[in-house]
């Protein structure tokens, strides 16, 4: 009997425990899609002012500004964690290939070609250097043992600095087609490593001959007239120990140098410097100042050699002919020859 | 022939970089070094937005340009693709690439680098394709094996799409125009303005 009673009773619980889940559960499905009315709404009045803004021409679209600050290298933020990952275009990339494949690469050869053409033209008009002829033996001490090494210390690595560079920039087009591919990247790799490392021993050279030699290289009134008058074309005008030419060279020296030495630096420690920009700076003032350099040591080499025949010595011996301070050195010649033939004499009958 | 192109739609990616650790599973390459990479502008803000960004292989591509070696080659797709052998490390490439792509192994004091990396397009490089030293050297050949990139494979929004450029650009167009609330995104109304015809 009570099991008859009860039964009626749990089963109107069931029933309505059932209905109460299932509205439950339409609810449940149906709430959330008030959003989508919502968003359709938002979406319809959104429309409505685009379309408003459209007509006025006045809106700026949200995605094309992100792609502009991509454009102009704006600063974001990235996982990955390496130099200039956090910006996505930077265009100063194709500006430094552009200057160093247009004008880098089409001047700075002419440069060089002119400058050889004129050393073979001034050669050729003024038929070379003073032939000296016979010597006497007399000569004039002229360089210590610690100006000389320090001359061929800076010159050697001069020379080997600028044919390593000047692999890097020009041998593309030089020497692969003579090398080959493989041969030439052989050589670039030797190039890249000797330049790298020879470069911090040729600035300690510049540095130490900036400082060595600055004090005979003060410019004078001699100098302006030797300069003015075309000593520099062969004309022989009184100059003392050394002329305007060999000053402005050393002017070039200095000056060079330092751009050279510090882009030069700045480029050899990426971890603490290197960044994009200031590389390609960097890079293309480097090899402008440098090749330009090497460009003005053509005129110092042909000097040194044809131009002037037994200069040479000075850097080699250490002393040169009394004939030769004679021609190109009137004024230090008329200044020191008796006292230093004099002591000359007794070297070389004492030794 | 098809000229492969990557596109990053900056409305669909959420900046899980799921595609610069599928890089660098297909391509095992070195700590460090990262072939792709995901970047967000205005991070934190409204708006903010994240492209992923690899290679673009250029057409007239400023990397070859400027390489000392003339490493470089662009394969009949249109991708750039260079020679690890005759690579001297010297960065300029680097230097010149607009998205800022090659990387290096090593960052040490007298500009050693190490050889170049860079994203492949999942194709590999100068070598016998599938062999051992093209995978040590430029990671996986996928698409010697007909598959796509591995970081647009994975893209699990679809937001990094790669393969030919006019399917690429055929797919993005469709997306943009259907997009719903977005009606500013295409057509002669956002290029030229409404009132100008
Ligand atoms: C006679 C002096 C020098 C000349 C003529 C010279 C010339 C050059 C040239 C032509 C390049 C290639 C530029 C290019 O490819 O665009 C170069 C690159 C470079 N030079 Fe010099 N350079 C000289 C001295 C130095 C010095 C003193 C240093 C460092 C202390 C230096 C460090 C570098 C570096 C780091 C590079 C980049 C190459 C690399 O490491 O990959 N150079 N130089
Ligand atoms: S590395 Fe940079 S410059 Fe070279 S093809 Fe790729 S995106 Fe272009
Ligand atoms: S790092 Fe290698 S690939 Fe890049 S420019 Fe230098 S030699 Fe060429």
């Amino acid at each position: 009997m009570k099991n008859q009673l009860k039964q009626p009773k749990t089963r109107n619980a069931l029933r309505r425990i059932g209905w109460l889940t299932a509205l439950v559960v339409v609810f449940a499905m149906a709430v959330p899609l008030t959003g989508y009315v919502y968003v359709a709404v938002a979406q319809d009045d959104e429309r409505a002012q685009q379309s408003q803004q459209n007509q006025a021409w006045s809106g700026t679209n949200p995605r094309s500004e992100v792609w502009r600050q991509a454009r102009q290298s704006y600063e974001g933020v990235s996982a990955v964690d390496s130099p200039a990952a956090n910006v996505l275009i930077s265009s100063s990339g194709e500006t430094f290939r552009q200057v160093r494949m247009g004008p880098v690469s089409t001047y700075l050869p002419w440069f060089l070609a002119f400058m050889l053409a004129a050393m073979a033209m001034l050669h050729v008009f003024t038929g070379g250097g003073h032939k000296l002829g016979k010597l006497s033996g007399k000569r004039l001490p002229a360089w210590s043992l610690f100006d000389r090494v320090l001359h061929w210390y800076v010159a050697v690595l001069f020379l080997v600095l600028a044919v390593t560079g000047l692999s890097l920039l020009f041998g593309r087009a030089v020497l692969i087609p003579v090398m080959g591919p493989e041969g030439f990247a052989a050589w670039a790799r030797a190039s890249k490593f000797i330049h790298d490392w020879a470069g911090p021993f040729f600035v300690v050279g510049v540095l130490v001959m900036s400082v060595a030699w600055l004090h005979h290289n003060k410019p004078t009134k001699v100098d302006l007239h030797w300069l003015l008058k075309g000593g520099a074309f062969g004309k022989h005008l009184p100059a003392g120990r050394y002329n305007g030419g060999q000053k402005i060279w050393f002017l070039v020296n200095v000056a060079a140098g330092l751009i050279v030495c510090i882009t030069g630096v700045l480029m050899l420690l990426p971890n603490i410097f290197e960044n994009r920009e200031l590389f390609q700076i960097n890079l293309i003032v480097h090899g402008i100042v440098g090749i330009a350099w090497l460009g003005v040591s053509f005129a110092h080499i042909y000097m040194a050699t044809l131009g002037a025949p037994g200069s040479v010595d000075i850097t080699t011996k250490g002393h040169v002919s009394s004939e030769w301070a004679k021609v190109h050195r009137s004024l230090w010649y008329e200044e020191v020859k008796d006292q230093e033939f004099q002591a000359e004499q007794k070297k070389s009958t004492a030794s | 022939m098809a000229r492969m192109k990557f596109l990053c739609d900056a409305d669909r990616c959420i900046e899980c970089n799921g595609c610069v650790t599928a890089c660098k599973n297909a391509n095992e390459v070195p700590w460090g070094v990262n072939r792709r990479r995901v970047v967000t502008l205005n991070d934190g803000e409204p708006g903010e937005k994240s492209i992923s960004v690899a290679c673009m292989h250029c057409d007239d591509a400023p990397c070859a340009a400027v390489c000392p070696t003339d490493c470089f080659y662009t394969t009949t797709d249109g991708i750039v693709l260079h020679d690890k052998d005759l690579c001297i490390g010297c960065g300029y490439c680097f230097f010149a690439c607009p998205f800022g792509v090659p990387q290096f192994p090593e960052q040490r004091a007298f500009g050693s680098r190490g050889r170049m990396d860079k994203c492949t397009f999942c194709a590999g490089g100068p070598e016998e394709p599938g062999s051992q030293a093209e995978f040590e050297k430029y990671g996986a050949n996928l698409i010697a094996e007909g598959m796509l990139p591995a970081c647009a494979e994975m893209c699990a929004t679809k937001a990094l799409l790669a393969g030919d450029g006019d399917l690429v650009a055929e797919i993005f167009h469709h997306r943009s125009t259907s997009r719903d609330g977005r009606p500013q995104t295409w057509g002669w109304a956002t290029a030229y303005g409404a009132g100008l015809s």
